[in-house]
């Protein structure tokens, strides 16, 4: 198991410097530049570009930034927040970004599986259609629907929670931003936990230990649900980066000083560190959680885990 | 089972801790304090804060932060007349070329008085190269001795043309006459800067409100970048006892819906509308409709050949309904553009406004423009395609698209392909001639025309992207810039008046129209400032 997480990081390792230099290849040939206003001479945009070291050639600036990602120093913003540490704008943003998917990965998981759960158990009746189309819906419409929706009848009509995010109401101001985040994951995880529980009901070892007289509850849980889970905890891991980076268009809505809004704004504006520091962080985010992933399918598969082992 | 059970709570219990930690980040922590009576105003801002540092702000939400808690010399007052500030008086010399100010006593947030060498320092640290500010050219349009000099790194910065002649006397010399001289006072780039206390910050200057220092009505409580900057009001400020708000919170909100949404529940006093949602509350007595000063025009390459065609140009002019597009397409309290010079801009000496003064000179005429375009094809040899280039806001693609269709329909045969591309990216096409014809626009940075037609002079290399090259504009720009009528006001406005009139008679540019804005303000808030030339103002800002 040691052998086989040292690799992973270091396969990781190498693939986060590759995906920096392709960032960094694709920001310079992309159009535009951070400083080209109206209002600048060229002798300002010369005291610029000099200022913020964008005159370098390419490859020098390539390595200067590695050698401070390694640092932790991921450079200052050019437009957004000018001249503030992009470690900084991070440091404030990305906690609200991982808390609200967190929230909304909790939420979806338990309602997710719970629906899945019970269509498959009542499969083939109104409950099972109903589960299902709670499910398709949840794929099929999309987030700003959902949100824009809530925010009108819950937040604005019946004032239950607050329309806006407010750092001094961390929780109750991102209730609604969770639910809305939370659908997808649910749909997901619903239809997913479906259909491997239909299939594990169907096998031998179930029919095995039903006519072995096992209570129904202690079946489902110790033989159905555990099988069940491996696939489920690998769909998890990609929704879970997808929700943790934070959602554009939930963020908009809801007004959320977030991850998924600032890379787009940091795009539009060119705002090359930015750019770069949001990319390094989705791809950390990533590999980290797959490597998580691999390691639970050992925890809840011990066959995977001794495979490993045995490698 | 039991494994299951401890990883639920496991996260169940991560969930609570982070949702109980991320509120107190030392940068938030802002209550909207309701109950207490305390008098509160919150505005709603369509785009992020992006500096609190006056010499490297660029746009309008930083220098409206700004104007919350500097002051300059001047500040404009609801008519947009330069009214005394932190100058209480000031004296002109007959030449028109030096300004002795006399500055009241004031203190800064921490005690210290603002002086005359916090001027000199602020605007010595605008010019200076290292500063790299985007807006140092401002110092030269006041024509300011050795501003060109010292902005270029050609000069030390002592060599700029403002003196400390004590404490509280500032002395400002210019090259030429500047009649918009006092009312730029007002803007950002120009407000003073504690050179102690900005040493002391080293880089951390301006980042946090505890490395900014206040000399106007409020100071920064708090900044949650991406979301909220809160002020309270500033006791040290020397007219404080007629600021009678204590706190304004400005919150950053991305989706209109959603800011309405906010407003009509109560929880903000101002905020901005789109033109889809003018319709639906135009008839309530909370909206209002301003003009701003910003002119959108279509610029035209003349290093394409086909422009250097006069019928053609002609043509495109005559065939544009700028009415249609201001009220119909836009109507956000947009005007059709009668002109370069954009209306509410700037005053002769008698105070009659430039528009009036010189008419309407832009014109909708279908039919005229069809016979142009027939002279055009037949000198051209056949039909003409443009490419429209434009930035992708819903705003320009919508007037984009008209345009597209009032070219096609009364132009027949005349193809438009409509080019969609980021800001940055259309600055790039402009900048490198790469278009044929663009919707830009052009904010005023001063209350004078000269603003505008500096513009489109033929050695103006940076702003003249489509490289229009007019003899005789050129000349009555300069006449009246830096020529023989430079000191005569109304021969001045007279030159401005007739570049006005042959910049778009021969169609070197083709303005469209003229911003306006919609807003919501509760009607127990008074004293919001909208400046169609400058910074529009919170800082009267009362709520009853």
């Amino acid at each position: 198991m040691g052998k086989y997480i040292t690799k992973r990081v270091l396969i990781a390792i190498f693939t986060l410097l590759v995906i920096l230099f392709v960032l960094f290849v694709m920001l310079d040939k992309m159009p535009g530049s951070p400083f080209n206003d109206e209002k600048l001479t060229a002798d300002q945009l010369a005291l610029l570009n000099a200022k913020y070291g964008l005159d370098q050639p390419f490859m020098i600036r390539f390595i200067n930034y590695v050698k401070c990602v390694i640092k932790f120093d991921f450079g200052v913003s050019y437009n957004i927040q000018k001249n503030l540490a992009v470690s900084s704008m991070l440091a404030t943003r990305l906690p609200i970004s991982i808390q609200i998917g967190l929230q909304a990965m909790v939420v979806g998981t338990i309602i997710g599986m719970l629906l899945g759960i019970i269509a498959a158990l009542k499969r083939n009746t109104w409950i099972d259609t109903l589960c299902t189309g709670i499910s398709v819906l949840g794929v099929s419409v999309p987030s700003y629907v959902i949100a824009l929706g809530l925010a009108y009848f819950v937040g604005f009509k019946l004032g239950w929670f607050p329309i806006l995010y407010n750092a001094s109401k961390p929780f109750i101001s991102t209730i609604m931003p969770t639910m809305a985040l939370s659908l997808s994951p649910i749909a997901n995880i619903a239809r997913f936990t479906r259909s491997e529980m239909i299939e594990v009901l169907n096998s031998d070892y179930v029919l095995l230990a039903q006519s072995k007289g096992i209570k129904q509850y202690k079946l489902i849980i110790n033989h159905v649900l555990r099988n069940t889970l491996i696939s489920i905890i690998t769909v998890m891991g990609p929704l879970l980066v997808g929700l943790l980076t934070g959602s554009m268009v939930i963020e908009k809505i809801f007004s959320i000083p977030g991850l998924g809004y600032l890379m787009v704004q940091a795009i539009q504006n060119n705002d090359y560190n930015v750019v770069m520091a949001c990319a390094f962080i989705y791809s950390f985010l990533y590999i980290f959680v797959m490597l998580i992933v691999d390691i639970l399918y050992g925890i809840i598969d011990p066959r995977i885990r001794v495979a490993k082992e045995g490698e | 089972m039991k494994k299951m059970k401890k990883v639920l709570s496991l996260l169940l219990c991560m969930l609570l801790m982070v949702g109980c930690s991320s509120g107190n980040d030392g940068q938030a922590g802002t209550t909207t304090n309701e109950t207490s009576g305390e008098s509160v105003v919150r505005i709603a801002q369509d785009t992020d804060l992006s500096t609190m540092d006056h010499h490297i702000a660029t746009d309008g939400t930083s220098f409206i932060a700004q104007t919350m808690m500097l002051s300059g010399l001047t500040a404009l007052d609801a008519n947009n007349q330069p009214v005394p500030e932190l100058a209480e008086s000031w004296d002109v010399s007959d030449d028109g070329l030096v300004y002795t100010f006399h500055l009241v006593d004031a203190n800064w947030s921490d005690g210290t008085p603002v002086t005359a060498n916090d001027f000199v320092y602020a605007w010595q640290r605008l010019a200076n190269p290292d500063t790299a500010s985007e807006y140092a050219f401002i110092l030269s349009t006041i024509n300011l001795v050795n501003a060109d000099a010292v902005t270029a790194g050609e000069m030390p910065v002592d060599q700029l043309g403002v003196k400390a002649i004590d404490d509280k006397t500032l002395e400002v010399t210019l090259d030429l006459p500047c009649n918009y001289l006092l009312g730029l006072m007002a803007f950002p780039s120009f407000f003073p800067l504690n050179q102690a206390f900005y040493e002391a910050q080293g880089d951390q200057y301006s980042l946090s409100p505890a490395n900014l220092l206040a000399c106007g009505p409020y100071v920064m409580e708090s900044w949650t970048p991406g979301n909220s900057w809160v002020f309270v009001k500033n006791d040290q400020y020397f007219k404080a006892d007629e600021i009678t708000t204590e706190r304004v919170e400005f919150k950053f909100i991305q989706d209109t819906q959603s800011a309405m949404l906010e407003y009509q529940s109560g929880n903000l006093d101002v905020v901005k509308l789109t033109g889809e949602q003018v319709d639906a509350y135009k008839n309530e007595a909370e909206f209002t409709n301003r003009l701003e000063g910003y002119l959108w025009y279509l610029s035209i390459n003349f290093t394409v050949d086909k422009f250097q065609n006069d019928n053609l140009r002609k043509a495109l002019a005559l065939s544009i309904d700028r009415e249609t597009i201001a009220t119909n397409v836009l109507k956000d309290g947009s005007i059709a553009a009668e002109g370069l010079i954009p209306v509410a801009l700037a005053s002769d000496t008698n105070g009659v406004d430039f528009r009036e003064g010189a008419g309407t000179v832009t014109a909708y005429d279908p039919e005229a423009a069809a016979e142009y375009y027939e002279k055009a094809k037949e000198e051209l040899g056949g039909d003409v395609t443009i490419d429209l280039l434009f930035e992708d806001t819903e705003a320009s693609k919508a007037v984009a698209e008209y345009i597209q269709n009032n070219w096609e329909t009364n132009l027949p045969g005349l193809t438009v392909t409509l080019n969609s591309k980021p800001k940055k990216t259309r600055l790039d096409l402009m900048n490198d001639q790469a278009y044929d014809i663009c919707l830009t626009r052009w904010g005023p940075d001063y209350a004078d025309p000269q603003t505008y037609l500096d513009l489109f002079i033929s050695t103006n290399e940076a702003n003249n992207a489509g490289r229009y090259s007019n003899a005789d504009y050129d000349a009555k720009v300069l006449a009246g810039t830096s020529g023989e009528d430079a000191t005569n006001a109304e021969a001045r406005w007279q030159d401005f008046i007739d570049a006005e009139k042959i910049i778009v008679d021969t169609v070197g540019v083709i303005p469209v129209y003229q911003n306006g804005g919609a807003y919501m303000i509760k009607s127990n808030v008074k004293g919001v400032e909208f400046h169609s030339a400058g910074v529009d103002s919170f800082r009267n800002i009362t709520v009853e």
